[in-house]
C-alpha cells in the first residue's frame, strides 16, 4: 500500500514536468516551427577553433557561442523544439530543487510560473536561445552553490565570480543577486564578507577588463550578451522575469499560511498548480502563433530551396499582403518566366517594394535584396548585398551560399574555395559545401550546373555603375546592353505597369518581340489592350506579337461593368473583383 | 579476450611506429621541389623573422622536413597532415647560425608505405634585420559598410598580435589611415570617422584628438605623412566617391572629385594650404616627404569636370621643395610623367636613404587596391630612371612601405585570392633590386586560406605603440582640439 502511495506521489510530482515537456515540444514543433527556421538562418555556427576564440574574446562571448551552437541544431525544427523544451523543463527542475533546498518543502508554483513565462517568451521568433541558456546556467550555478560549496569550499563561488562574468557576461548578475540575497537571508557568519568579496572581485575584474583588456564600450561590457532585440523586444516580460528569478531565495522563505494549510492536507492541491499553469499557458500560447510570419518564413524556406512553383501555388492558395512575401513571390514568378502573366494575381506595392528592395544597411533588407539582382544576372550586385550583409550582421548559411555561388559564377574560384571551406566547417552544411567543392576550378562543371550555369549565361554583358537607390533604373542599363535578357524586361514591364504607364509598356513591345517572345504576357497584354481601346496613343509596328480577341472582349466586358457602376467606386470594385481582380485594369482603377 | 587485447596492442604499436617513423637513406628521389603553401622557397629572409610555417601540398600519409645544412643543428619536423610548424627558439638559433648564408629545406613525403624525397629548396639569411613590428588595419574588403575595424600590431619576430585600436571600443566608429613618423611609434596618428570622429595623435604615449577640418576647408584631412621633424604633417584633403561595377572584375571604383594638399603645423596648432595649386586646376593627393624633409612628393591629376570619365583621370608624380624653418614651399616640378604613358601613379614612398622612390603604377585613378593591374615601380631619384620591381604579380600589388634600414619593403598584394590583401615582405638589395617576396608568416600556415579580412596599410615600426582601451575611450570622449586655419 505504501509502495502504491509512493508511486502515486512520484507520479504527481513528475507528471507536470512530463506534460510540460510533451506539450512544449508539440506546440513548438507543430505550430511555431518557423521560429527555428528563422533563427537557424540568422547565424552560422562554425566548429573551428578560431571561431571559438573570436567568440570568447569578450565577456559574455562564451554564452553567445553556446547559444549559436544550440541554434545550429534548429536545422531540424523538431530537434530544436526538444532542446528548447528540455532547457525550460531543466529551469523548472532546478528552481524546484533550489526551492526545496531553501524552504525544505517541494515547490511547484514558482518553478512552473518561471518556466511558463520563459516558454511564453520563447514563442517569439526573435527570442534567442542564449537567454534561456544564460538563465539556466546561472540557476544551476546557484543550485550548486547552495548544495555543494560548504565549509572550506564556500568561498569558491566568490572567487569564481569573475570567471562567471567573463563566460556569461551580464547573465552572471543573476547569480550575483541570487547569491547576495541568499547570504542575507541565510545570515551566516561570513555572509557579508562573501558578498563584499564577490562584489570586489567582480568590480576589480570589470575595471581591469574595461581599462586594459577589452576593446568594447563600457555600456557593451556591462550588458553583453543581453540585447533587447535578442529577446524579441519583450523587455517588459523578460526583465521582470529576471527580477522574479533573482529574488527567489526570498520568495522561497515566505511561508504563507494558506499554503501551509493546503500543504498540511493530504490531497495534493499544490501539485495540481502546475497543471493549471500549463493549461493557462496553452490558452495564452494559442494567441502567440504568428500567422503572418509563419506564412512568410514558409515562403522563404521554399525560396531557399528554389521551389518556385510551390511558392506561387502556396501564395495563390493563401494570399498574403506581406511585402517581403510578395517580393519573393515575384522573384519566383520571374525565375519561372511568369512575372508579367501573374503579376496582378498577387497584391503589389505601388512604390515597387514588392519588386525590389531599396538599399538599407541597417535592417534585414540587405539579406534579401540581393536576390532581385541575382535573378536579373547582376551577379556583382547580388554579391555586394550578400557581402555587406555579412559585414553588418555576420555570416549566415544562405548569405554564405550566395557568396559562394556568385564567386563560382564569376570564376573567382580561390575566393569561392575560402567561403566553401567555411561552409564545410559547420554542422549541417558540410554536404552542401562538398557539392560546391566539386565546382571549384572547373568552368565546365559550373556551366553545366542547372542554376549556376544558367546564371553565368545570363550575366549582364556590359559594365555600368549600379544605382542601388534606384533599382528600376538598372533595368534600362541591362536591357540596353542585352535586349534578350527577358527577366530584366519582365521586371521593367512590371515596374511600368505598377506606375500605370501604358504608353511605356506599349513602347517595349518591339523589344519584347526581339527577345523572341511569341505571346504577349497576360498582364502586359491587358495594358496594351487598354491602351488601344482607350485610344491613348499609336501602336508600334510589330511583326508577330498581337493581342488576342478574348482579351479585347474581356476588356470591353470590364469596361461595361465599370461604366455601369461609375457613380459608386466601391460598388464597381465589388462588381469587378470577382472576375478581374488579377488584371492590370483592376489595378489601374482601384489601387 | 586475450586475442582482442593482443590485437589492440599490435594496432597501437603500428600506429605509434607510423607516427614516429622517419625516412632513412633509402628514400626515392622526386625530381621536383615540393609544392608548399605559402610559397616560402628561394627567399631572402631577415635575421629576425618569425618561423616560416608552411603546409606541404603534396599527397601523402606522412611528412618529414629537415631544415638546415648541418645535421647536428638542423631542425627536424614530422607531420601527419603536411602542416609544418617550426619551433620558434630553434628557428631563431638556426637563422643566427646561418647569417649571410643559406638554409636548406629537405622535404620527404611518405606515400603507399615508402618515403619520397623532393628536391631541396633554400632560403638566404640576410644580416639586415627587419623592423620588429608591423602595423596594419584589419577589415573586410567590402564596399561601404563596416562593423569591426581594428589596427593591429604584429611582432615580426614572433606570432604575437596585439590590438592597438579597435572600433568596438568607440561605438564602432570607422578607424582609418594610420601613420608613423619614419617607423617611430612616438609619432603615431590615425583617423576616426563617426560620432567620436577626429584625428588622434600619440605623442610620448599620450593620445589626443584633433578636428583637422576648419570652416575654410572644403573636405577633411585624409591621407597623412609626417615631416621627419615631427612638427608638420602633410595631408591630402579629398572628396571621395565610390561606385559599384555591375560586371567588371574590380567591382568597386573609388575616385576623387577634388583634392588639395594641406599642412598641419603641430607646434602652432595651425592648418595651412600647401600653395602648389592655388587656381585649383589640379587634384593633388598622396603626400610623401623625403627623409631629409626638404621635398614633398605628391600625385597630381588635372581637375575633373562635369561628365568626366573616371578612366581618363591619371596622376603624375610631382615634388616641391620645402623650407621647414620658414614653412615655405617652392614651385612644384614633375618627377614622373605617368599620364604621358596613359598610366597613373599613387602612394609614392621614398627610401630612408633618399635615393629611390617606389610608387604604385596602374591604369587610371588613385585607388589602386581594386586595380588588378596595379604594380610597384621604383624611381632612382639620382637619375630619375624607372623600373618595374621584381616582386609584382598578376594581381594587385599596392600599398607599400620601407623598413627603417631601407632593406625591406612591405606591401599589400592580392595575389592569394584576388580579393583580400595580404602583407608581403621583400628584400631590397644594394642595387635597388627587389627579391622574391614572402607573405607575413602565421603560426597556422593555413591561416590565409580561411581568413576573410584584408590587411590594409601595412607599416613597419621600430617599437610598440602602447595605449590601453581605457585611454582610447577617454581620448575619444574628449572634445577635439580645433586647429586654426592659417592663411599663407
Amino acid at each position: 500500500m505504501n509502495n502504491k502511495n509512493q508511486k502515486s506521489k512520484l507520479f504527481f510530482i513528475y507528471f507536470p514536468y512530463l506534460l510540460f515537456f510533451i506539450s512544449g515540444v508539440f506546440y513548438l514543433s507543430w505550430f511555431t516551427s518557423y521560429i527555428f527556421f528563422y533563427q537557424e538562418k540568422a547565424v552560422l555556427f562554425q566548429t573551428t577553433y578560431p571561431f571559438f576564440i573570436e567568440k570568447v574574446s569578450q565577456p559574455g562571448g562564451f554564452l553567445e557561442y553556446l547559444g549559436e551552437f544550440q541554434t545550429a541544431f534548429y536545422y531540424y525544427p523538431l530537434l530544436g523544439a526538444v532542446v528548447v523544451t528540455s532547457e525550460l523543463v531543466a529551469v523548472v527542475f532546478v528552481i524546484a530543487a533550489i526551492g526545496r533546498r531553501i524552504s525544505g518543502n517541494r515547490t511547484f508554483v514558482l518553478p512552473f510560473l518561471v518556466g511558463g513565462v520563459l516558454f511564453f517568451l520563447q514563442t517569439h521568433y526573435q527570442y534567442r536561445s542564449l537567454n534561456t541558456i544564460g538563465v539556466l546556467v546561472q540557476l544551476f550555478f546557484f543550485y550548486s552553490t547552495v548544495k555543494a560549496f560548504k565549509k572550506k569550499t564556500e568561498w569558491v563561488p566568490v572567487f569564481l565570480f569573475p570567471l562567471n562574468y567573463f563566460l556569461f557576461g551580464s547573465f552572471s548578475y543573476l547569480f550575483l543577486v541570487l547569491y547576495i540575497l541568499w547570504q542575507i537571508q541565510k545570515g551566516g557568519k561570513y555572509g557579508y564578507y562573501k558578498i563584499t568579496g564577490m562584489l570586489t572581485a567582480g568590480i576589480l575584474f570589470f575595471y581591469i577588463g574595461e581599462e586594459f583588456l577589452f576593446f568594447q564600450t563600457v555600456g557593451h561590457l556591462v550588458v553583453f550578451p543581453y540585447e533587447t532585440a535578442k529577446t524579441g523586444k519583450q523587455v517588459q516580460v523578460f526583465l521582470p522575469l529576471i527580477f522574479l528569478i533573482s529574488v527567489l531565495p526570498l520568495l522561497f522563505k515566505i511561508k504563507l499560511k494558506i499554503i501551509e494549510k493546503i500543504r498540511s492536507k493530504k490531497f495534493p492541491f499544490l501539485q495540481l498548480v502546475p497543471l493549471v499553469l500549463i493549461l493557462a499557458l496553452t490558452i495564452l500560447s494559442v494567441g502567440r502563433i504568428d500567422k503572418k510570419n509563419s506564412h512568410y518564413f514558409y515562403v522563404e524556406k521554399l525560396f531557399y530551396q528554389q521551389k518556385y512553383d510551390e511558392i506561387i501555388a502556396f501564395n495563390s492558395e493563401f494570399p498574403s499582403n506581406n511585402i517581403l512575401t510578395n517580393y519573393l513571390n515575384n522573384i519566383a514568378l520571374a525565375e519561372t518566366g511568369r512575372l508579367d502573366d501573374m503579376f496582378f494575381s498577387f497584391p503589389q506595392s505601388v512604390d515597387g517594394a514588392t519588386l525590389f528592395l531599396k538599399w538599407d544597411l541597417v535592417t534585414e533588407v540587405l539579406k534579401r535584396g540581393g536576390y532581385y539582382y541575382y535573378t536579373l544576372g547582376m551577379i556583382n550586385e547580388a554579391q555586394r548585398w550578400a557581402y555587406e550583409f555579412m559585414v553588418m550582421h555576420g555570416l549566415t548559411p544562405e548569405g554564405l551560399k550566395m557568396l559562394i555561388k556568385t564567386e563560382l559564377i564569376n570564376g573567382n574560384y580561390k575566393v569561392a574555395q575560402k567561403y566553401t571551406s567555411i561552409l564545410g566547417n559547420t554542422i549541417f552544411y558540410r554536404n552542401q559545401a562538398k557539392e560546391f567543392e566539386i565546382l571549384l576550378f572547373n568552368d565546365e562543371a559550373v556551366n553545366k550546373h542547372v542554376e549556376l550555369g544558367k546564371k553565368r549565361a545570363s550575366k549582364v554583358q556590359q559594365d555600368f555603375f549600379v544605382l542601388s537607390d534606384d533599382p528600376a533604373a538598372n533595368l534600362d542599363f541591362i536591357i540596353e546592353a542585352d535586349s534578350t535578357n527577358y527577366t530584366a524586361l519582365e521586371y521593367k514591364l512590371a515596374w511600368l505597369m505598377l506606375q500605370k504607364d501604358m504608353a511605356q509598356v506599349v513602347k517595349q513591345l518591339p523589344i519584347l518581340e526581339r527577345c523572341g517572345i511569341r505571346k504577349i504576357p497576360k498582364n502586359v497584354e491587358e495594358a496594351v489592350v487598354a491602351y488601344q481601346q482607350l485610344k491613348v496613343g499609336e501602336m508600334p509596328e510589330l511583326e508577330r506579337l498581337t493581342v488576342t480577341r478574348e482579351t479585347v472582349q474581356r476588356f470591353r466586358q470590364y469596361y461595361q461593368v465599370f461604366q455601369q457602376n461609375s457613380s459608386n467606386r466601391e460598388q464597381a470594385k465589388r462588381a469587378l473583383s470577382q472576375n478581374f481582380s488579377d488584371t492590370f485594369w483592376f489595378y489601374v482603377f482601384f489601387s | 579476450m586475450e586475442m582482442r587485447r593482443l590485437a589492440f596492442w599490435v594496432v597501437l604499436l603500428v600506429v605509434f611506429s607510423a607516427c614516429k617513423n622517419k625516412p632513412d637513406g633509402t628514400s626515392a628521389k622526386v625530381n621536383k621541389t615540393p609544392k608548399i603553401s605559402p610559397d616560402y622557397s628561394q627567399l631572402t629572409l631577415p635575421l629576425n623573422i618569425a618561423p616560416l610555417n608552411f603546409k606541404i601540398e603534396e599527397e601523402g600519409d606522412a611528412y618529414f622536413v629537415e631544415i638546415g645544412n648541418n645535421p647536428e643543428t638542423s631542425i627536424r619536423i614530422f607531420s601527419s597532415d603536411g602542416i609544418i610548424k617550426i619551433p620558434e627558439r630553434k628557428w631563431t638559433e638556426l637563422l643566427a647560425k646561418n647569417v649571410n648564408g643559406e638554409i636548406e629545406y629537405a622535404v620527404f613525403v611518405k606515400k603507399e608505405g615508402s618515403w619520397n624525397q623532393f628536391q631541396s629548396f633554400t632560403n638566404q639569411v640576410s644580416e639586415s634585420k627587419v623592423d620588429p613590428y608591423l602595423y596594419y588595419r584589419l577589415l573586410y574588403p567590402g564596399y561601404e559598410s563596416w562593423t569591426e575595424i581594428s589596427i593591429k600590431q604584429r611582432s615580426l619576430e614572433s606570432f604575437k598580435e596585439r590590438t592597438v585600436v579597435e572600433n568596438n571600443a568607440v561605438s564602432q566608429n570607422c578607424v582609418n589611415c594610420h601613420a608613423f613618423n619614419q617607423q617611430n611609434p612616438d609619432n603615431f596618428m590615425f583617423h576616426m570617422r563617426g560620432s567620436m570622429g577626429g584625428t588622434y595623435f600619440v605623442t610620448d604615449g599620450d593620445l589626443e584628438k584633433f578636428n583637422l577640418k576648419t570652416s575654410e576647408m572644403e573636405n577633411g584631412a585624409v591621407y597623412p605623412r609626417w615631416h621627419p621633424s615631427g612638427r608638420y604633417v602633410a595631408f591630402s584633403s579629398n572628396k571621395v566617391v565610390q561606385q559599384f561595377h555591375s560586371m567588371a572584375s574590380k567591382k568597386i571604383e573609388v575616385s576623387d572629385l577634388n583634392s588639395t594638399l594641406i599642412l598641419f603645423d603641430r607646434d602652432k596648432n595651425e592648418i595651412l594650404d600647401i600653395p602648389v595649386n592655388k587656381e585649383r586646376k589640379f587634384m593633388d593627393t598622396y603626400p610623401e616627404w623625403s627623409p631629409d624633409g626638404e621635398f614633398l612628393y605628391f600625385c597630381r591629376a588635372a581637375q575633373i569636370g562635369p561628365g568626366y570619365d573616371y578612366r581618363d583621370t591619371r596622376y603624375d608624380l610631382y615634388r616641391v621643395h620645402f623650407d621647414a624653418e620658414n614653412c615655405e614651399f617652392a614651385e612644384p616640378e614633375l618627377v614622373f610623367d605617368a599620364s604621358g604613358k596613359s598610366k597613373s601613379v599613387s602612394f609614392p614612398r621614398v627610401s630612408p636613404d633618399g635615393k629611390s622612390l617606389v610608387f604604385t603604377y596602374h591604369d587610371y585613378g588613385c585607388f589602386p587596391i581594386w586595380h588588378k593591374e596595379a604594380d610597384l615601380y621604383r624611381v632612382n631619384l639620382e637619375n630619375l630612371q624607372t623600373n618595374k620591381l621584381d616582386l609584382n604579380s598578376n594581381f594587385t600589388d599596392s600599398y607599400h612601405s620601407w623598413s627603417s634600414n631601407g632593406r625591406w619593403m612591405i606591401f599589400s598584394s592580392k595575389r592569394g585570392d584576388g580579393l583580400s590583401a595580404r602583407p608581403y615582405i621583400s628584400y631590397i638589395d644594394d642595387t635597388g633590386k627587389a627579391h622574391k617576396p614572402f607573405v607575413l608568416p602565421q603560426e597556422d600556415p593555413t591561416f590565409y586560406s580561411h581568413f576573410l579580412k584584408t590587411f590594409n596599410i601595412p607599416e613597419f615600426a621600430k617599437m610598440e605603440v602602447s595605449f590601453t582601451p581605457g585611454e582610447l575611450r577617454k581620448a575619444a570622449a574628449k572634445k577635439a582640439v580645433q586647429p586654426e586655419w592659417a592663411s599663407n
